[in-house]
């Protein structure tokens, strides 16, 4: 069975990384250099294009094959023009939510539009991180960060609708928390024919303890963060379990956990929610009675439902829709070209 | 800068006598594990300690020493179970399990 | 595309043409007067020819994926005006920093801004050699008729291949838009890019006195690192000054040590003049005239024509600041290449600049005027 030296001799250069420790670019190219295994690619064959930003770190310089770290937002056309024009090239492009969605947003759709036979993986830590924690694009309505001390005044792109609508022919969202699944997806995305869209919701330590005001030891952001990710989350066509809902506390989360856990027949316990910071989990039957009680208590606020705020993950699109690259190739037919 | 990697690895005895199987990972473990930290590569994330005891066997602890790189050094405290999931984590590919044959 | 022999040709379509014929086969553009007939022909011909045309959807892409396409082993090329130019200037950063070879032709119109779309100008020749942040060293040719909108085109993307980097085609709307006789001839000398002999050879650093390193393609098994970070030779990022003052030296050098091979002067009747023209491009055109009429009046006057407008050939006009008087300096600007001349000169000749904008040739007359005052 392969170990994880395995793929750090066969695929990675230049370590330790750059990464801050716990970072989800770590976990994307983990997953990365698995899928590309799994599918037995020709190494020297993989194109892997990137523009500015923490992200643009995936491929250039930790991914040990040809890579082109371009400038900020621009990376889809880069990979446009070699894809193009070399067609053995497999090409996953690594952008950011900023560099793909902000500066590079005009490339994108226009690349969905197009159906190019690239798969584009776009790394969401929902702000500029690498600049200092800006908002983007993708930072939720209300969320404190530098250049938002008030609180963000916009409200995100749903990118996966965006590039759906674009033209795209595989859409799929993830997490870093659902590294088995991205891994899967990350080989289908490469091996459908199109253009193929990942959109991965990556961890931050650094730049998300403000944005989603993760107190408490610094040491314990990154598997917080994924644990986050995993509650804040449901991923669609799966069954859904339910049974439990959120207390969300007036004050303190450790008093409204005292107070739930004197409850009978509940199992509680603090988690945090990326929309509704941290909150007491409570697994109880019946429901509608365990929210009445919870409302009574002094210490909440209100009760969110189990599905209220999460982000929706899983696959979006896959459809067959005529290809850039094999529509260039029929013209040059036609011309007499080839 | 060359440094050579220390690595910190643990042999254990089996204590069954017949495979018992992880319902989790189906995961045979009468075959026997070593998982390893390349100190020169781990920055103390503590991510594989956080899914070694959600998903693993819970071997992984964080210990009082640190890592080249100034983290905190995760250390095995324990008989490892083969799932790998520290592996499909670590973002510095820092961490190896490796399947030991019978002495 | 055309057969060989004489034709009456678009200035655009002989700029294509000559693309095509030394090998272009990649072509990413965006629709701009007056540019675009160079997409049109090349939308044509180029799958001919087993190439690619892509319309982007803006400058910054076209000139992305030209980068992209060159690293993928393409003799890629895209063609803009004034605004547009502006927009691939980070680009074209980019490309000066990777060392990425390319021809991207300007057809000049008179700005600023949106500014006069179908008139000519050639207010963007400093723009061309400091468009983009930072520093390095630009190779620009200047066209003056639709006969070297095929042979400079040509020019361009030999000297792209030969040094390794950005090479532009400072063409202008006149030029573009107008017919002329063209000769196409059987054969066009081509020069391909130096490749590496072995995977250990430094795709961004070199020993060779050229100062132009071998450059791989993608796909080759050389894993390459390319990036706009100031790196290493092997390509990883470093920002000690060491690193970065190698490769800036290098990229202008590689340059500025070639100008005599990239220098590309034109003159007539310079022998015994006291009055020389200076002029490039569309403004030469009157400024020839006028120095034939010149001759005609018994006034002593030269015309001294940059083909290659970036390296300024400094010797060239140093010694010609030795041999004449008064340098007349004609150009469809506010006064750039003027400013040059007189820095390179340094006082040896007198310096007059006949600057015109309004996207207009200056006129015959206005530059005999100018040079009949002079011989005074």
């Amino acid at each position: 069975m392969k170990n994880l030296k395995y793929y750090r001799d066969r695929y990675v250069r230049r370590q330790p990384s750059a990464f801050c420790p716990g970072c989800g670019g770590g976990i994307i190219l983990n997953c990365f250099v698995r899928a590309i295994d799994d599918l037995g690619l020709d190494k020297d064959k993989i194109l892997a294009v990137s523009g500015i930003g923490c992200s643009a770190w995936i491929p250039s310089p930790n991914f040990n094959g040809d890579t082109l770290h371009t400038t900020h937002g621009r990376a889809i056309a880069f990979a446009t023009g070699a894809r193009t024009f070399n067609p053995e090239l497999t090409t996953v492009v690594f952008v950011g939510d900023g560099d793909g969605a902000g500066i590079g947003g005009n490339h994108l759709i226009h690349a969905a539009r197009r159906n190019i036979d690239l798969t584009v993986i776009l790394v969401n830590n929902m702000s500029y991180a690498m600049t200092g924690g800006q908002i983007a694009p993708t930072t939720l309505h209300g969320e404190t960060t530098v250049t938002s001390p008030y609180g963000n005044p916009e409200s995100p792109f749903d990118i996966t609708e965006l590039v759906r609508a674009a033209g795209a022919s595989y859409v799929a969202k993830w997490s870093t928390y659902h590294v088995v699944e991205l891994t899967r997806s990350i080989k289908e995305a490469i091996t459908h024919k199109g253009f193929s869209f990942i959109e991965v919701l990556s961890q931050c330590p650094t730049q998300q303890r403000r944005i989603f005001n993760l107190r408490g030891p610094v040491d314990s952001l990154p598997p917080r963060i994924l644990d986050m990710f995993a509650e804040s989350t449901v991923v669609k066509d799966r069954p859904d379990r339910g049974g439990y809902v959120y207390a969300v506390p007036k004050a303190s989360p450790e008093e409204a956990l005292k107070q739930i856990q004197a409850m009978d027949g509940v199992d509680a316990k603090i988690v945090d929610h990326m929309r509704y910071g941290r909150v007491v989990r409570v697994d109880g039957e019946p429901l509608d009675v365990v929210r009445g009680k919870l409302l009574e208590l002094g210490t909440v606020s209100e009760v969110k439902d189990h599905l209220d705020g999460k982000i929706t993950l899983g696959l979006f699109e896959k459809k067959t829709r005529p290809e850039f690259t094999d529509a260039l190739r029929e013209i040059m037919r036609k011309a007499g070209g080839e | 800068m060359h440094r050579r990697a220390v690595t910190l690895t643990v042999l254990f005895q089996i204590s069954h006598s017949k495979p018992i199987h992880n319902p989790e990972r189906c995961v045979e473990t009468a075959k026997k594990f070593k998982v390893t930290i390349d100190e020169d590569k781990c920055k103390g994330c503590l991510i594989c300690v956080h899914v070694c005891e959600q998903r693993g066997g819970g071997i992984l602890k964080p210990s009082d020493r640190k890592t080249a790189l100034g983290g905190v050094k995760p250390v095995p405290m324990g008989e490892c179970i083969g799932c790998r999931w520290c592996e499909r984590y670590c973002p510095d590919f820092a961490v190896y399990v490796e399947e030991i044959q019978d002495a | 595309m055309l057969e060989p022999g004489r034709h009456l040709a678009l200035g655009n379509v002989a700029c294509a043409e000559g693309a095509l014929r030394v090998g272009c086969r990649f072509f990413a553009g965006y629709p701009i007067t007056p540019a675009s007939e160079i997409s049109h022909h090349i939308a044509a011909e180029i799958p001919r020819v087993g190439g690619f045309y892509v319309q982007m959807e803006d400058e910054i892409a076209s000139i992305a994926s030209v980068i992209g396409a060159s690293w993928a082993g393409a003799k890629a090329m895209t063609a803009t005006s004034g605004p547009g130019y502006s927009l691939m200037q980070e680009n074209i950063g980019y490309a000066h920093m990777t060392e990425t070879p390319l021809v991207l032709v300007n057809v000049q119109r008179s700005g600023p801004s949106t500014g006069q779309a179908t008139q000519p100008g050639q207010q963007d020749i400093m723009q061309a050699r400091y468009g983009s942040h930072g520093d390095y060293e630009v190779v620009a040719v200047s066209p003056w008729s639709v006969q070297e909108m095929f042979d400079l085109t040509i020019r361009a993307f030999n000297l792209a291949e030969t040094y390794r980097t950005p090479v532009m085609v400072m063409a202008d709307g006149m030029i573009g838009h107008m017919k002329e006789g063209l000769t196409v001839p059987e054969k066009v000398g081509v020069v391909d890019r130096k490749k590496p002999t072995s995977k250990e050879d430094m795709p961004w650093g070199t020993d060779d006195p050229s100062g132009v390193p071998p450059m791989p393609a993608f796909g080759e098994g050389h894993a390459l690192l390319v990036t706009g970070s100031t790196h290493r030779p092997d390509g990883v990022r470093n920002y000690a000054p060491e690193y970065h003052q190698m490769i800036v030296y290098r990229i202008r050098d590689k340059i500025l040590n070639a100008e005599p091979k990239i220098r590309d002067i034109h003159t007539e009747h310079l022998g015994d003049a006291k009055v020389a023209v200076l002029s490039f491009g569309a403004s030469a055109r009157p400024s020839i005239d006028a120095v034939v009429k010149a001759r005609e009046q018994g006034v002593k006057a030269g015309l001294f024509r940059l083909r290659t407008l970036w390296p300024l050939p400094e010797e060239e006009i140093r010694a010609l600041a030795d041999s004449v008087d008064a340098i007349l300096v004609v150009e469809m600007n506010a006064g750039k290449l003027v400013k040059e001349v007189e820095r390179v000169v340094c006082g040896k000749a007198k310096v007059a600049s006949l600057a015109k904008v309004g996207g207009v040739l200056p006129l015959g007359r206005e530059v005999l005027e100018e040079v009949r005052r002079l011989a005074k």
